[in-house]
């Protein structure tokens, strides 16, 4: 049994999460410089020590609303694909086939949750009357004690539904 | 030998193979020329380089680079023993042979697939013409009996003491050998297929030391060559028996053959590069080692029956000593060989370019990953930022510690050093991109039938490696250029008084903060109207621009794409694409390129080029709230508009407005328009920012603001406040919009021969910033051409002007048709004979206007009238310290004089004088205002010429405008006698 540990967010009230081998860092820093013209759920761009990171507004991009900046809002920085290599080298399951952006990328999140382990098994596919989310963009639900986590597919987050 | 190791050592072999390539041209170009005096030393460095080429080439594999190196070798290896001469005839094949091996190791897998026959033909036509070798050498095959027996024969002509090595070897054969199991064909077939042989010392203590057992080493040297012979502890030892002789040997000697050379070699197994030593004449191996073998084994009785540490240590030397002594032909032969390289060191000239020929001239060098360099120079940048927040923070906070102030001093020195240092890791001296121009000039002139000198300077001026990279074509391109057009035919030149050879001066050198490159020659010019001719035909201008442009103008279509002047479209050059694509590239670069010439005498083309791409200078401007880097190669000024004059300046052409600046007309642009980002504006009473609604730039709606400013009577005492703040007029008070916050800021921007304004709200200080390219998701914005960190810490986007063009699409075409339609406008005006000036329009009493040739205009100075003091009849006021005499027009000529204003109301009266330059400045004309400088297309009514000092009187601007002629004016008032 493979047992796959995401790290947990909300978004409004609702639990997401993705696979922590994903995730660069977390960070509070909303100093965000914003790009005139750029596509609706780019939200900025953000000085991480000399690095560049493009933010995105995780809720623009699953069409659930739009984030407002406010204390408890974090920076969940993915891994670029020549990080994850490695990873991927190492543990072949878990990730999604399709390769990162090799842009470092940051998703807007309005708390951080836990990290939680879960069984492979018990990630189940996304059910078919999801409302609002598109489908593409969710990995697996997973039920936990009191409520569901919905385990995003970060590579469709980056590379659009096209 | 596992694949990755493999791989590596490939890499190796051709990063190696086209440095020897990139070295032996410049060394084949100089032998050339040197005829009788050649140098051996030269020819050495040739032969060793293409030597290891094929050395290498046959190990892995490459036949066609192997058989190509071999036939030019054996060229080389005839020049070497003096049976021929270098000449051109014959140093071409040479040359072709290095493009040819250039090409095979640009794609080395596809070697193969290189048709290289031709010059192999050539190659075996001179080397088969010459006495020494048979008729049969014209085969190309290595492993052909017949050749391989005239090359043994050659060896033996030509190598004198190969020959008594053989001869040597001849004698030991009836004595017992040294080496048993030493085969003497093998030596000979392996010396054949470029087979170095190569001594190994082996310490086996030291190398069970470091965990090298005999059994591995024995293995890898398999794999890249053969072991030959071996003595183990003084004896001779079979090679299937070696590893387990090994196990508890004290000393070795294992005799190893590879093509590889010993750099190469010490690479691909794990032993002290000091134990290998190359033997140069490996027959005089089987008569020749026996000493060595006692001597040896004589130490090491010694060494076993005093086994003490320190003893030892004396046994490898001595060991040393002992195989030094014993191969004393073979030591001396390398060193004589080593002296050779460092001699070429120090005499050879571009150190810098050729240190990598002797064996140990690279030492002192490492390759790195460029990856690698990139996150130095990231990690450095945010060493600065760190530091500089560190400073902002330590300033802030007001932290007092004892000696913190000279710890941060000292960080900020050595961030700032470590950050320069790690820039000029990415620099190379452009003398790489240099140094194949002596050969494209060589064949070019060659194949012209023109003289042409090179003389190149600066090759030792470094630049970023990227801008290296792209600028090889560009300067390709102009030296062609150069070589096929500028430079005429040599009967051409002796026509017009000039030597025969041509020359191309090509130089590099620094200017403030930048790199300039001149490519200079003599030739004949450009002729500007041939050019302006040539467009025409071309459709590409109009006769009206012909007629407008100046001749800098005319020179300068020549960037325009589509224009070639060669009258036949010859192999090298004139396809028509070129000089826009040298242009377009350069500019990429964020470089620039300008053209001098003068017909007959030559042309210069200048580029101007940044330090590096990774950081460049820009100004940092606000919108809104927001801040953007606009790169300072775009920008060609900055234009303040005042908000009263906005009516006036600025208008609108079909959809677009423009500003008049300077009887040009600019497209404008706002940037926040350009962006989508709301547009605010600063109320002046209040200095909130407010969403502006103005629809058009020239929208000032006055009457409007009229009409309201009545009804705003209650607020005036707010009003009054503001205006003393501002210290504004009582008509600029009317309008928020004529407030100076509301003045326009209009950068003017460049985009390849286009210009257009962009308006921002503020300005704040330029800035070094470091580009980091944009992201995947921002690729649709064009907009922007990256962004960057600024010093705070903070991102910003740097803006692309030719993006924003493509965004907005400015009709250029719509602003260029109202140019000419103005330009026809004022011709229709002009008569046919109407002539084009600059002038200086003023007026001395109102009403009545003068035009002063712009030319004749050294200085205009402001003076005010309370300060002219008199001298009997002469009035003078002090300038620099002298007194300057101030001319009055009024008393020269018959107009109005100045009108006097009351000389007690205390305001002060300015004036201005025009100094001009026939007076050499010693004079001032005086006049009460300057109107305008401008260019106009006029025809002039010499009826007033009567009056010395007036040329003539014409219609300028709707208004009589007499022309002054400075030199009459001057004449009449006495002055040029005197200066």
């Amino acid at each position: 049994m493979t047992t796959r540990n995401i790290a947990t967010f909300y978004l409004d009230n609702d639990l997401f999460g993705v696979d922590i081998l994903y995730v660069r860092e977390i960070n509070r820093q909303l100093d965000l410089t914003p790009v005139p013209r750029a596509p609706e759920f780019v939200e900025g761009l953000l000085n991480l020590r000399g690095q560049i990171v493009t933010v995105l507004d995780l809720k623009k991009r699953l069409g659930v609303g739009k984030t407002r900046l406010h204390e408890n809002t974090h920076n969940l920085i993915l891994k670029t694909e020549p990080e994850l290599h490695a990873i991927r080298q190492r543990e072949n399951a878990n990730l999604d086939d399709r390769p990162l952006t090799p842009d470092l990328t940051s998703l807007l999140v309005d708390q951080i949750g836990d990290v939680v382990a879960v069984e492979e098994s018990a990630v189940e596919p996304p059910p078919a009357n999801l409302a609002q989310i598109d489908r593409r963009y969710i990995s697996g639900i997973v039920k936990l004690e009191k409520r569901l986590l919905t385990v995003l597919n970060v590579s469709t987050l980056q590379h659009g539904l096209n | 030998m596992d694949a990755m190791f493999d791989e590596n050592l490939l890499q190796e072999f051709v990063t190696e193979g086209r440095e020897h390539l990139a070295n032996i041209e410049p060394d084949l170009l100089a032998l050339e020329t040197q005829r009788e005096q050649v140098d051996a030393d030269m020819i050495n460095r040739i032969f060793r380089a293409i030597h290891s080429i094929k050395g290498a080439s046959g190990f892995f594999g490459f036949e066609a680079v192997k058989k190509l190196s071999h036939l030019m070798e054996t060229l080389l290896m005839l020049f070497r023993d003096g049976k021929l001469l270098p000449s051109p005839a014959l140093i071409d094949p040479l040359l072709n042979g290095v493009d040819k091996l250039s090409l095979m190791m640009n794609d080395i897998q596809n070697s193969e697939s290189v048709a290289y026959a031709e010059e192999a033909e050539k190659l075996e036509a001179i080397i088969s013409g010459n006495p020494p070798f048979s008729p049969n050498a014209s085969e190309t095959s290595d492993s052909d009996p017949e050749l391989a027996a005239s090359n043994a024969k050659t060896d033996q002509e030509v190598l004198p003491r190969a020959f008594e090595g053989f001869k040597r070897f001849e004698h030991a054969l009836s004595g017992a050998l040294a080496f048993p199991n030493l085969d003497i064909e093998h030596i000979e077939t392996s010396q054949k297929s470029g087979q170095r042989f190569y001594r190994l010392r082996l310490n086996w203590p030291q190398y069970r030391g470091q965990n090298v057992t005999a059994k591995e080493l024995f293995g890898q040297l398999q794999s890249v060559g053969s072991i030959l012979a071996a003595w183990t502890d003084g004896n001779p030892t079979p090679i299937n028996e070696l590893v387990s002789a090994s196990q508890h040997a004290e000393d070795a000697c294992w005799i190893i053959s590879s093509v590889l050379e010993t750099d190469l070699l010490c690479l691909s197994f794990p032993v002290i590069k000091d134990d290998l030593s190359l033997i140069e004449d490996p027959k005089g191996l089987l008569n020749e080692p026996m000493p060595t073998v006692t001597v040896a084994s004589s130490k090491q009785e010694r060494c076993m029956s005093d086994p003490s540490e320190d003893d030892d240590v004396a046994l490898s030397t001595d060991i040393n000593t002992a195989s030094e002594a014993a191969v004393l032909q073979t030591s001396q032969k390398i060193t004589s060989e080593a002296s050779i390289s460092s001699e070429s060191k120090t005499s050879g000239k571009k150190s810098a370019l050729d240190n990598t020929n002797g064996a140990s001239a690279n030492s002192d060098t490492v390759r790195v990953r460029i990856d690698l360099l990139n996150k130095l120079m990231d990690l450095a940048g945010e060493m600065v930022l760190g530091r500089n927040q560190l400073l902002r923070t330590l300033a802030r906070e007001k932290v007092q510690a004892q000696g913190l102030a000279q710890l941060v001093q000292n960080i900020d020195l050595i961030t700032t050093d470590l950050q320069e240092h790690i820039m000029q890791t990415r620099m190379q001296p452009i003398g790489s991109v240099f140094g194949k121009f002596p050969r494209i000039v060589r064949d070019m002139a060659k194949m012209l039938n023109k003289q042409i000198l090179l003389e190149m300077s600066g090759e030792d001026v470094a630049l970023d490696k990227s801008i290296i990279e792209c600028l090889s074509d560009p300067l390709t391109h102009l030296i062609r250029n150069c070589c096929d057009h500028a430079l005429e035919q040599p009967e051409e030149r002796l026509a017009a008084g000039k030597d025969t050879q041509g020359t191309i001066w090509l130089k590099a050198y620094h200017q403030d903060g930048q790199i300039n490159i001149a490519i200079i020659d003599d030739g004949r010019g450009i002729n500007a109207d041939k050019i302006a001719a040539k467009a025409l035909e071309k459709g590409l201008i109009t006769e009206t621009d012909v007629r407008r442009m100046s001749i800098q103008e005319k020179v300068n279509l020549i960037f325009l794409p589509g224009l070639s002047t060669a009258e036949k479209v010859s192999e090298i050059s004139g396809r028509g694409v070129g000089m826009d694509v040298v242009r377009t590239n350069i500019e990429k670069l964020g470089g620039h390129i300008s053209i001098e010439t003068e017909v007959g005498q030559g042309t210069t083309l200048l580029l101007r080029l940044p330090l590096t791409l990774a950081i460049i200078p820009s100004l940092i401007v606000g919108v809104a709230d927001q801040r953007f880097a606009i790169p300072q190669i775009n920008l060609l000024e900055l234009v303040r508009v005042k908000a009263a004059d906005v009516a006036e300046k600025i208008e609108k052409v079909g959809n677009a407005s423009v500003l008049r600046l300077r009887g040009k007309l600019l497209p404008l642009l706002r940037l926040a328009d350009v962006l989508n980002i709301s547009r605010h504006y600063a109320d002046p009473r209040t200095g909130e920012k407010r969403l502006d609604r103005r629809q058009e730039v020239a929208d000032i709606r006055v009457a409007n603001a009229n009409k309201l400013a009545g009804g705003q009577k209650v607020k005036s005492d707010r009003r009054k406040h503001a205006d003393k703040l501002w210290s504004i007029s009582a008509l600029e008070r009317q309008n928020r919009r004529q407030h100076p916050v509301s003045d326009y800021n209009i950068l003017v921007l460049k985009v390849g021969s286009n210009q257009f304004g962009l308006i921002i709200d503020e300005l704040f200080d330029p800035e070094e910033i470091v580009v980091k390219p944009l992201s995947g998701y921002l690729q649709d914005c064009k907009c922007f051409a990256g962004s960057a960190i600024m010093g705070d810490g903070h991102v910003a986007m740097i803006v692309d002007a030719g993006g924003i063009i493509n965004t907005t699409g400015i009709s250029f075409e719509e602003i260029n048709a109202q140019h000419e339609q103005e330009a026809l406008l004022a011709r229709a005006r002009a008569s046919v004979s109407g002539d084009r000036r600059n002038i200086l329009l003023f007026n001395v009493a109102e009403h009545e206007t003068f035009a002063f040739p712009l030319s004749s205009v050294m200085r205009l100075e402001k003076i005010d009238l309370r300060n002219i003091t008199h001298m009997g009849d002469q009035e003078f006021i002090t300038y620099y310290g002298q007194g300057l005499p101030i001319l009055r027009l009024d008393k020269l000529l018959p107009i109005q004089p100045m009108p006097q204003k009351d000389a007690h109301s205390g305001a002060s009266q300015d004036a201005f004088l025009i100094l001009p330059n026939e007076a050499n400045g010693k004079v001032g004309i005086l006049t009460s205002r300057i109107l305008d400088a401008t260019e106009v297309n006029i025809n002039l009514d010499r009826a007033l010429g009567r009056y010395a000092g007036v040329e003539g009187s014409a219609i300028v601007n709707n208004t009589l405008t007499l022309f002054i002629e400075p030199e009459g004016l001057l004449n009449r008032a006495g002055v040029l006698a005197n200066v």
